[in-house]
């Protein structure tokens, strides 16, 4: 894992723009006491300042010489500097002349002396420069050398405190960044293992429940319909050859037989073989084509009362043929958007099959109803019913039931309802009754009434 | 004898047409390309047309837009790839009698060009139709057969009608369905043939000449045994 790869995830950057930040508030937290402090320190150096002014300029101008001596011989810090001139020449005092960065106007200033008087240390100083009213100069100043060491440390601390704040913010980063990478590093392993074709692996999810949890568990999901897909497919393609295979083989021997014995009959069956073999073929386009429909644009408004009688009429010699009763109870209902030959198409289908499972004798009943936001159709039968763990795989296409082995068609029936009503964004399931199996389409469209719960 | 054109760019699937229309007896021509197809159509010497929809440089909608536009009126099979619905209603909107979709049965396409052409000569409009000793009465709804009154369901009235405004010619299971029921999809199972079952017991009662004929692996015919 490399320093590159580190710097570019998100922690890292986090961390850097908070340390950055954080420096920011450190330097200015400094910024601030150093400020408040020197003008303090100042402000009292300025006090002393003006109090020895005050003490001094009261004096008597004959006894300042004596006063300025004393003053400092008690001076044994040496932070003071007196200065009595008159002219340029001094009276008393430690210092031998008024230095010429320094205005005699009365002001206090913070000036650099010229040149070292000893035993004065400082070289940086605060002093201001009275006239007397004697005509004499007075000089009076405090060491500020206390100010600029001062000035030096609070210089050293920005310095040292921001350095190691951001030097603390980039190692804290690095660290904090190195356990998501890690967990990259393992997602990235398992996502080559899925491209090398082990679709069975999932990526790993944490027990914190965070975003790249969050995101896995998205891509985990997306893996799981993926695979839901492939194997679809893949029984779908084993569905073809299997399934194929039978009528090709009849019709093989149909034709060897035709071949041998010169037989006309013969050759009918072979188209009859054919024709079941083409609308296998048939249904599977139809499937695709009705998937590939977007066009929900050319919807209409559909009947469905008018469409169920249809369906039902349609059916109707087929279930008499079978002597099966064949039901049609209605309500009205409001129309619904849709595509009358799709959803006929669906309904037929259903009736169909209703009608081929259920043994001669019973009964199958299309029941047209209300329902919030829609219409429901239910198809009932009294057939055997469709075992619960066989529910899902019936939508399977190609699927036969148990029961449903040797029954003719193109097993893609409900497979093209499930099309139909997917393209509707409608609902389609299986249920039990009492006397068989329901089927039931509910005709509102999920999309409408996910906005109105 | 009709003369035919065909208007068809894929050689396998002209030849599977001339030789399927050759064997009911008809005068084929077979045109390869959408100019000269569109040339030949213009000259309104053909009795029928069979048009694929897509031609190298051309829809065959722009063909029947054009013969239609300049009145020639030579009913067109169109014969396409495209199956949805929308491309057929596109089809038969400019102009086009009948639409098939590929790959067919050349038993199917040549059972529609006959009835296409039929469709051509019956010009005035019927109020009875009659094969036979069967007639069916459009304006009172009903039918008798031997002046013997049927009862049917209106749905058989609808079948009988148009097998009897189409007798002598064969019906396609997907005929009927296209044109009674008004659906195109595949219905699947029998159920046509239940219909026409159920239909056949009415109208051929035991003890009178049957009129409805399977034609075996193909469909029906109603009319004359021949």
């Amino acid at each position: 894992m490399n320093i590159a790869k580190l710097s570019r995830t998100t922690t890292f950057r986090l961390t850097l723009v908070y340390s950055i930040f954080f420096t920011l508030c450190v330097v200015m937290l400094l910024g601030f006491v150093y400020w408040k402090t020197a003008r303090e320190m100042t402000r009292r150096v300025d006090q002393i300042l003006n109090l020895e002014e005050k003490d001094f300029s009261q004096a008597a101008p004959d006894r300042l010489p004596r006063k300025i001596t004393e003053s400092i011989e008690r001076d044994k810090r040496h932070i003071y500097l007196y200065g009595l001139f008159a002219g340029n020449a001094l009276v008393a005092g430690n210092i031998h002349e008024i230095p010429e960065n320094l205005p005699r106007d009365g002001n206090i200033h913070e000036i650099i002396m010229p040149r070292k008087t000893p035993p004065f240390p400082s070289s940086v100083v605060r002093a201001r420069v009275i006239r007397l009213n004697s005509g004499n100069w007075l000089l009076l100043g405090h060491d500020a050398q206390q100010l600029v060491e001062f000035r030096e440390i609070m210089k050293g601390a920005f310095f040292w405190g921001g350095t190691l704040t951001v030097a603390l913010g980039l190692i804290f980063g690095f660290a904090s960044s190195f356990r998501p990478l890690s967990r990259i590093d393992e997602i990235q392993r398992v996502c080559e293992l899925i491209m090398r074709g082990d679709i069975k692996q999932r990526l790993p999810i944490s027990r914190k429940r965070d975003e790249l949890d969050m995101l896995t568990a998205i891509v985990n999901k997306t893996l799981d319909e993926i695979e839901r897909l492939m194997s679809e497919v893949k029984s779908v393609c084993d569905s073809i050859a299997h399934d194929l295979r039978t009528p090709l083989t009849r019709l093989r021997a149909l034709i060897y037989r035709a071949q041998q014995q010169g037989q006309v009959p013969v050759l009918e069956q072979v188209i009859s073989e054919m024709d079941a073999l083409l609308q296998r073929f048939r249904a599977l386009l139809r499937i695709s084509e009705i998937e590939n429909k977007q066009r929900r644009a050319g919807f209409q408004m559909v009947e469905l009362p008018d469409i169920m009688e249809q369906a039902v009429v349609f059916l109707e010699p087929l279930a008499e043929d079978k002597s099966i009763d064949l039901v049609l109870e209605k309500e009205e209902v409001d129309a619904v958007q849709g595509d009358g030959e799709l959803l006929f198409e669906a309904i037929a289908n259903l009736l169909d099959n209703a009608i081929k499972f259920t043994p001669p004798g019973g009964k199958v009943t299309a029941k047209l109803s209300r329902e919030s936001g829609g219409a429901r159709i239910d198809i009932v039968d009294t057939g055997p019913g469709i075992k619960a763990n066989e529910r899902a795989a019936v939508l399977n296409r190609f699927y036969r039931g148990e029961n449903g082995r040797n029954a003719p068609g193109s097993g893609l029936g409900l497979s093209i309802v499930t099309a139909i009503v997917g393209l509707h964004d409608f609902e389609f399931e299986f249920g039990e009754v009492d006397s068989g199996t329901r089927a039931t389409i509910l005709c509102r469209p999920l999309s409408l009434h996910r906005f109105v719960e | 004898m009709a003369k035919i054109l065909t208007i068809e760019d894929d050689e396998t699937t002209a030849r599977e047409i001339i030789a399927e229309l050759g064997g009911h007896g008809f005068d084929v021509e077979w045109v390869d390309n959408g100019m000269t197809g569109l040339v030949r159509a213009l000259s309104g010497n053909f009795d029928l047309i069979t048009l694929d929809r897509m031609l190298p440089g051309m829809d065959g909608l722009a063909i029947v837009t054009a013969m239609r536009r300049d009145n020639i009126d030579t009913p067109v099979l169109m014969i396409s790839a495209l199956s949805d619905v929308d491309d057929r209603v596109h089809g038969l909107r400019a102009g086009g009698d009948d639409y098939l979709v590929k790959p067919f049965a050349s038993d199917e396409m040549a059972a529609r060009v006959e009835v296409l052409l039929r469709r051509k000569d019956r010009q005035a409009p019927q109020t009875v139709l009659r094969v036979q000793d069967l007639e069916l009465d459009l304006v009172s709804r009903t039918v008798t057969r031997r002046k013997i009154r049927l009862d049917l369901l209106p749905m058989e009235f609808r079948l009988l009608e148009y097998m009897m405004r189409n007798s002598e010619q064969i019906l396609t299971r997907t005929m009927l369905f296209e044109s009674v029921w008004g659906y195109h999809f595949d219905p699947g199972t029998n159920i046509i043939d239940v219909h026409i079952g159920r239909l056949r017991r009415k109208v051929d009662a035991p003890g009178l000449p049957p009129l409805i004929h399977t034609v075996r692996g193909t469909g029906y015919i109603l009319g004359e045994h021949r």
